[in-house]
């Protein structure tokens, strides 16, 4: 099992590197297939990267991670940027090295922070991403020119239910410190 | 492990890389929205263009007359100054709305008696628009040649290359269609792509073409 966890993560990668045209070749794939798969793909890679223990104390309550996942989720939802990523080899590379390193640092992050921190954070990032989704929607001219219509309008959707299943996916995990705060803070 | 107080050395290192990374973070959106200024590709192109006119690559031109020149020379050749425009011929949609736009621009420009001073040349960037093709879409649009000329590029190379400097990018999309981005560009004398602007906008269009043959004379 643990050898399995081992080569799930390169394999991961190497599938993700491998399929890079067909999921880039519509909005939807690229944005909500590729990236979410590179964030997990670096949490599987995280442990094998042997990160220094010292880093913790630069991520007290997971706070620079989380700031950094803001930041970076938001980035990767600007049409023009995830539009880059797609003829510019810097942008591309970009892409992979962000999402994947943000994958290796948020379980420690998550482990670290506080229900409450964890809130702030979770509610910011799905009401950024619900916002762009209906923005997505709602729009009627294209906001990448190699993308669909179509396309960016399904996007739109599958950002806000992407969003609602985060949140409520967080609210479940954390359903027992939610009910029964705990007595430390 | 979650009190502050028995942390507070770590507590001023994540501040520091906090404020490292909500620094870096903000000059990545800076970057990527073009100064806050515009979130889709199209809008960043014209920002750029705007900012930085564009010399375009050499490209050779074949008409509807089945005759072939150089862009360059084309557009050189009289010392007009040109709105560009990219079209398929069987186009049911966008390109229709820019036709018409085109011959509404067409008569205004032989009604101000400016012919002298600004023309019309739109590309196709369908390869199966030859000479034949070229010539039944110009006598759909009553095209005039002495102010609006229609042609296509037959090198492949050639075409995506030019079309990579306008910054016009042809997705195909279902029905043998294609989606791509519409708009005026003009081009000054010397060949430079100058201004980009939307095709929902003709008017202001020939207005900008006009001020800058006005301009230069």
């Amino acid at each position: 099992m643990a050898r399995l966890m081992r080569w799930s993560g390169p394999a991961l990668l190497g599938v993700l590197l491998a399929t890079r045209a067909p999921l880039e070749a519509s909005m939807l794939r690229h944005m909500l297939v590729q990236l979410p798969l590179l964030v997990l793909c670096g949490a599987l890679l995280g442990p094998s990267l042997r990160l220094p223990p010292g880093l913790a104390r630069w991520d007290f309550q997971g706070l620079t991670t989380f700031t950094a996942t803001a930041f970076i989720t938001t980035y990767w939802m600007i049409p023009q940027a995830l539009e880059q990523a797609l003829f510019e080899p810097l942008a591309a590379g970009a892409k992979f090295a962000s999402l994947l390193l943000l994958g290796a640092a948020l379980p420690g992050a998550l482990r670290r922070a506080h229900v409450v921190v964890q809130l702030f954070y979770v509610a910011n990032i799905c009401a950024m991403m619900a916002i762009a989704g209906m923005l997505y929607r709602e729009l009627p001219q294209r906001l990448c020119n190699a993308y669909l219509l179509d396309d960016q309008t399904v996007t739109g959707s599958a950002l806000v239910g992407l969003a609602l299943a985060l949140g409520i996916a967080w609210c479940i995990a954390n359903a027992r410190d939610l009910a029964d705060p705990p007595e430390k803070l | 492990m979650n009190s502050p107080r028995s942390n507070s050395t770590g507590s001023r290192a994540t501040l520091l890389a906090v404020l490292a990374v909500a620094l870096a973070g903000s000059t990545a959106l800076y970057y990527g929205s073009s100064g806050f200024r515009a979130i889709s590709t199209e809008a960043a192109r014209r920002i750029e263009v705007a900012e930085r006119p564009l010399r375009l690559p050499p490209a050779t031109l074949s008409g509807a007359d089945g005759a072939a020149r150089l862009l360059a020379d084309e557009l050189a050749r009289d010392g007009r100054v040109t709105l560009v425009t990219f079209i398929y011929a069987r186009c049911q949609s966008i390109c229709r709305v820019v036709g018409t736009e085109l011959q509404q621009m067409q008569e205004q420009i032989r009604a101000r008696g400016a012919a002298d001073k600004v023309r019309l040349v739109t590309i196709s960037f369908d390869p199966r628009d030859d000479a034949s093709a070229l010539t039944r879409y110009g006598r759909m649009m009553k095209t005039d040649p002495d102010v609006w000329r229609l042609y296509g590029i037959p090198l492949d190379a050639e075409r995506r290359r030019l079309l990579d400097a306008f910054g016009v990018i042809v997705v195909p999309a279902p029905l043998g269609e294609f989606e791509h981005n519409a708009a005026f560009h003009v081009v000054d004398r010397s060949g430079r792509l100058v201004r980009i602007l939307d095709y929902t906008e003709p008017g202001t269009a020939l207005d900008d073409a006009l001020a800058r043959a006005a301009e230069r004379t």
